[in-house]
């Protein structure tokens, strides 16, 4: 057994406490992408002919696209042919019916990155459906659920189990034309979650999932589908972390989220994964399509995220308000530093009547790290009434650093009503005084102010997500100043 | 009491703003020169019923009726309105940017002016009529040279709408809780204005949450209003019996 | 080949009609062989339309052999001050030095024709000329570098500092169909210079024409410059503006920019602060109507220590008027103690009109205060209760709000006789606001 001192020693050596590399044996594919290989990871996944022509048909429209570049991020070419489209672990083959089935190494894993799989998990009444590189391995709390009606799964099942909903709905909010990303993500996504809350129902507890990536040259490419039915609710957390590589790794998943009339998605993420060494080596490359669709009169999606991690993250979760009333939310913190390059933000777009959105942006930058908020606000001709309010913040941290804020607005109607306001500083001197007179050290009086800074956010989290990410944002910013 | 005939008559007066009803059924006789007082509690619908006088188009009238001078109210657009004299002393007078307080005065002056049939006001007689005003009120001609109630104090905003009050020289003068915020020295000047501006063809409603401006502007009549009607009529005696008392004793009543 | 292609071609073979002169033109005109139009996909024309202007093929007004002889009659009241400005005027891009007064200009002030400057080597041009604009920044720069012909050159020596604004003119005319002007212009302020300069671009008629400008400003040490831009002109003109700024330590750049005529516009500001200490304050005011497209593009790149910066631009769109703001703050690493605040405001008055706007901020450098502020939106409901309760009809109390939502950027017109022009023209365009129904 492992004793807590060698975890301490484990992140003292490390430097980043989520970056250790688990020894299992894995069923890992060639690298390279082809139709064939596509065909071999539908097969693998027993899918239905459906899921394989859908595959098919976006490798199509992939082929014919162009990596984008409008970002402000740089990063090395990626070679698509280099990285492996498939990889799960051995054990997962033939999938264990309880936890003691589940190999002893991976339960190790989740218990150093502190995922409170057993016990805690009843007490913190969070079911986990954890993903450890591509496939579902444990999933609790799926009787509980299924009481309330409320399905919660793989993807890879709802494929097999639930051909309607996802036909009716994958692809319906992020199609595979949408972007180079979203279209290498049709045709290779490997797994992922699947959330149908039914009709009136009040999902009785938060949903997470823990994503892990693991294997060296292993593309992660999660989907999630999440819908909520007339009048229901949900909430569903996210979470990730990552071991320490040399090699970049690329994560590109997309979330799709339906809510029909009256309903209402929270989703909440706080994102850890591997930023790379102070050079920028060996860090994650995070592009993720994440949108919703307010479908119904009335309907609620809001987006939380807490981004601390990946040497290089783009993502806009976005929200398109199309039923009269409904509103969309997006609360961010984005932490750069090292060489960390961050390009997020959110668009919002406003269809429906009398449809009102939020967004509250934080950046951070320090050393060199570089943050840019890159948001759209469009509203229709239809859209009466409708309302946005946007601010977005940005901290610089010592002089080397970036803080870029590039706001789209587009009103084409009268009625609406936008406001944005943005602002760019360093810390307050006499707020960094006052504290250090007040006898806290400069990391202490730093943290506190940031976290000050970022409260907005936080209190959009679930409590024990909150509570997380603020301890996470200290881990951050340590020795970011001085 | 003075035997005239009625200025203000308002019957069985329903109204509600996004479909949530306000104002449930109320009436309320004023006759020129009358000074009434209507106090109540929060939410019970004093500065709904303000703004309905004055025509405000996010309140919708579903039922009953107000005569002012012989004529439907509810006909007139929010302009007839002001230009047959009845007055709003706004609670949060908006700011303006850009218009200029002296150009606003004048043109406003002029429109009721240009309504009534009288000549425009040239801008030397206008400025003889400025001075007058302002010296009988004690005031000081900083606020005409700054845009309309940008950047003025809780206490400047008020002093401003009795400036304009004092102006127009209105029949029936609706003050919206002008006490509130305002500290001593703020209410004293306020309430000399008001008192200057007494006439017997001048009527008014002080719609006020405390006695204390009653102190100092004396009504012929208090009427307490909780939850859209007038609950209770009296004399002065009535709002020192609320202050005392509280609200509650009344709304308890009422619900008992 | 397509429409566009033609198109290019014309002006290709526009540029190469005749030998360039100058390095710069020759450069210019590789730029035009090598570049097409520019499209969407720059992110600088994401939200230009291009259409109106490629929906005639422009000529310059001397390869129109198109002569009218102006006189002062004709220019009516156009010319704003009598004898409290120095004045020239320009006419379809030509320096009329007939109709021009600088009587009474200090000896060592030039305020001439560029053309005239041009063959005479003027030291001081051949050393600024081109230096800002570059090598183009779009393909309607190069066209207008490639075929650099005419304008007006400003120099006012160090420690001079003018007592009247000059005031230039521009008006068009065209009897032969579409005309294409392309003024050029250059002023430099040296050491510790004052100026002021009044730009007025009006039409003598409805007729179908294109200007395509570009202005360079040279700020050294301690100048200050006042520089006043109305564009005003007819229904069918079409207008691009490109304006480089270039300022030197401390000095002071003032700019007030009133943009409401034209089909189609586009005004550019590029100001770039050199050296510590420089400010620049840029206020601007937009009002689209009537199918008119209004672009307004600013870029204000801090690049030296303890500079500051104040961009406000307002927006007014009424009927089918599209606008676009497009603002620019950069702080580059070594520019620490930057303060730069840029707002933009915009009021719509119609169904059918429409904004799109994006004020960005990169920022390289730590110890800075940045922001900006947006908003959208049309007349308040609660303003307009307010005058409407004190008596002043509801068409009337809209202009009133109209106009003191234009307040405070009319206010930055420093020259009373501009800004007595430009209220004029304000309150009789926003007339007959009506309800949004």
């Amino acid at each position: 057994m492992r004793t807590s001192n060698d975890i301490v020693e484990d992140m003292q050596q490390s430097g980043y406490s989520e970056g250790f590399i688990t020894e299992i044996e894995s069923d890992t594919f060639p690298p390279g992408l082809d139709e064939a290989i596509i065909r071999k990871l539908s097969a693998k996944k027993q899918e239905p002919e459906y899921m394989l022509e859908r595959r098919l048909k976006a490798y199509q429209y992939w082929q014919t696209m162009q990596e984008p570049h409008w970002g402000k991020v740089e990063y090395p070419e990626i070679d698509y042919q280099a990285i492996s489209y498939f990889s799960a672990p051995k054990s997962g083959e033939d999938a264990p019916k309880s936890l003691d089935e589940v190999d002893p190494a991976l339960l190790e894993t989740y218990n150093k990155l502190g995922i409170p799989l057993v016990e805690q998990q009843l007490l913190a009444g969070v079911a986990v459906d954890a993903v450890f590189d591509s496939v579902s391995v444990a999933t609790t709390f799926r009787e509980e659920l299924k009481k309330a009606g409320v399905i919660f799964c793989s993807i890879s099942e709802a494929i097999r189990d639930y051909p309607e909903l996802v036909q009716k709905y994958l692809g319906s909010v992020v199609p595979h034309t949408d972007n180079f990303f979203a279209a290498l993500n049709a045709a290779v996504f490997s797994d992922g979650t699947f959330v149908y809350v039914p009709e009136g129902v009040r999902c009785p507890m938060e949903l997470s999932t823990y994503f892990r990536i693991n294997e060296a040259n292993t593309g992660q490419f999660e989907r999630t589908l999440i819908i909520a039915e007339k009048g229901s609710y949900v909430s569903y957390l996210e979470g990730c972390t990552a071991p320490m590589r040399d090699e970049n790794q690329l994560h590109a998943a997309v979330v799709e989220l339906i809510a029909l009339e009256d309903a209402q998605i929270k989703y909440s993420t706080v994102q850890n994964w591997y930023p790379g060494d102070a050079e920028g080596k060996g860090g994650i490359y995070n592009f993720v399509t994440k949108r919703g669709i307010c479908k119904g009169d009335r309907s609620h999606i809001s987006w939380t995220q807490v981004e601390t991690g990946s040497a290089i993250t783009w993502k806009y979760p976005s929200c398109i308000l199309k039923g009269d009333d409904s509103i969309g939310e997006f609360y961010s913190v984005a932490v750069t530093r090292g060489r960390q390059q961050a390009d997020t933000g959110t668009k919002m777009y406003h269809i429906g009547k009398n449809t009102r959105s939020t967004i509250v942006s934080k950046g951070i930058s320090a050393d060199r790290g570089v943050n840019s908020y890159r948001g759209l606000v469009r509203m229709n001709k239809g859209a009466e009434t409708g309302r946005n309010h946007t601010q977005c913040d940005s901290l610089l941290i010592g002089d080397q650093c970036a803080a870029h804020t590039f706001p789209y607005i587009e009103v084409a109607n009268p009625t609406a009503r936008v406001e944005h306001e943005a602002t760019t500083s360093k810390i307050d001197a006499n707020q960094l005084f006052y504290c250090k007179q007040r006898g806290l050290s400069e990391e202490e009086a730093v943290a506190l102010i940031v976290n000050g800074f970022c409260k907005e956010v936080f209190n959009e989290l679930p409590m024990e997500f909150a509570v997380e990410a603020r301890k996470l944002l200290e881990i951050s910013l340590e020795g970011a100043v001085g | 009491m003075k035997q005239t005939s009625s200025l203000l008559s308002v019957n069985h007066l329903q109204a509600s703003v996004d479909n949530k009803p306000i104002l449930k059924g109320l009436n309320l006789e004023v006759k020129a020169g009358e000074i009434h007082a209507i106090m109540g509690p929060n939410g019970s619908g004093k500065s709904t019923f303000a703004n309905v006088l004055a025509g405000h188009e996010d309140y919708t009238v579903s039922a009953g009726n107000i005569h002012y001078l012989g004529e439907n109210l509810l006909d007139l657009s929010v302009e007839e309105r002001a230009h047959k004299g009845i007055f709003l002393a706004f609670q949060y007078p908006v700011e303006i940017p850009g218009v200029n307080n002296m150009v606003f005065l004048r043109t406003a002056l002029n429109a009721m002016r240009t309504a009534k049939g009288e000549d425009e006001l040239s801008a030397p007689a206008f400025m003889k009529l400025i001075r007058k005003t302002l010296a009988e009120l004690e005031m000081d001609d900083r606020l005409l040279k700054r845009a309309v109630n940008v950047g003025f104090s809780g206490g400047e905003k008020k002093r401003n709408e009795i400036l304009q009050m004092a102006l127009f020289q209105p029949r029936l003068a609706i003050l919206d809780e002008t006490d509130s915020g305002l500290d001593i020295d703020a209410l004293r000047q306020v309430a000399k204005g008001v008192n200057k501006l007494r006439d017997p063809q001048r009527s008014m409603i002080l719609v006020t949450h405390y006695q204390r401006l009653l102190d100092s502007i004396e009504p012929d009549y208090v009427h307490v209003m909780a939850d859209g009607r007038i609950v209770r009529t009296g004399d002065k005696s009535l709002a020192l019996e609320l202050e005392d008392k509280g609200y509650s004793w009344i709304t308890d009543e009422e619900a008992a | 080949m397509s429409d566009q292609q033609a198109l290019l071609a014309h002006y290709r073979a526009l540029a190469q009609r005749d030998q360039p002169v100058l390095p710069l033109q020759q450069q210019a005109q590789q730029y035009l062989q090598q570049h097409g139009f520019p499209d969407k996909k720059i992110e600088d024309w994401h939200y230009t339309a291009l259409n109106p202007l490629l929906e005639h093929a422009f000529t310059p007004a001397s390869a129109m052999d198109e002569t009218l002889e102006l006189d002062r009659h004709t220019l009516g009241d156009l010319l704003l001050g009598n004898e409290e400005s120095y004045q020239v005027v320009v006419y379809n891009g030509a320096y009329q030095s007939q109709l021009s007064k600088t009587r009474g200009l200090p000896a060592a002030v030039q305020i001439d024709s560029l053309q005239q400057a041009l063959a005479g080597q003027d030291q001081t041009l051949m050393a600024h000329l081109g230096k800002l604009s570059g090598e183009g920044e779009h393909l309607f720069n190069a066209l207008n570098t490639a075929y650099l012909q005419d304008g007006v050159y400003i120099r006012v020596p160090a420690g001079c500092k003018l007592d009247k604004p000059i005031e230039i003119l521009h008006v068009s005319l065209s009897f032969s169909g579409a005309l294409m002007a392309q003024p050029r212009h250059l002023v430099v302020l040296e050491a510790g210079a004052e100026a002021s300069l009044v730009e007025h671009y009006a039409s003598l008629g409805d007729s179908l024409c294109f200007n395509n400008m570009i202005s360079e400003v040279f700020l050294a040490e301690q100048a200050k410059l006042h520089h006043a831009r109305l564009q005003n002109e007819s229904r069918q003109t079409r207008h691009l503006a490109s304006l480089y700024i270039q300022q030197q330590q401390a000095s002071q750049y003032h700019a007030t920019s009133i943009a409401m005529g034209g089909l189609w516009s586009r005004i550019e500001f590029h100001n770039s602060l050199d050296a510590p200490g420089a400010e620049a304050w840029h206020a601007g005011l937009y009002m689209a109507g009537n199918a008119q497209l209004n672009n307004n593009h600013l870029k204000v790149l801090h690049r030296a220590a303890g500079c500051r910066s104040r961009e406000v631009y307002k927006g007014i769109l009424k009927g089918q008027g599209r606008a676009v703001f497009d603002g620019l703050v950069k702080v580059d690493i070594d520019a620490q103690q930057t303060h730069a605040h840029l707002s933009n405001a915009n009021l719509l008055l119609s169904r059918d009109a429409e904004i799109d706007t994006k004020p960005i901020l990169e920022i390289e450098a730590d110890d800075v205060q940045c922001s900006h502020g947006t908003t959208v939106g049309q007349i308040d409901p609660e303003l307009l209760f307010y005058l409407r309760a004190r008596g002043i009809p509801e068409h009337q109390a809209r202009q009133m709000i109209c106009l003191g939502f234009a307040g405070d950027i009319v206010e930055t017109l420093h020259w009373p006789p501009l800004r007595d022009y430009v209220e004029g023209l304000l309150q009789q365009r926003l007339q007959h606001i009506t309800r949004i129904g």
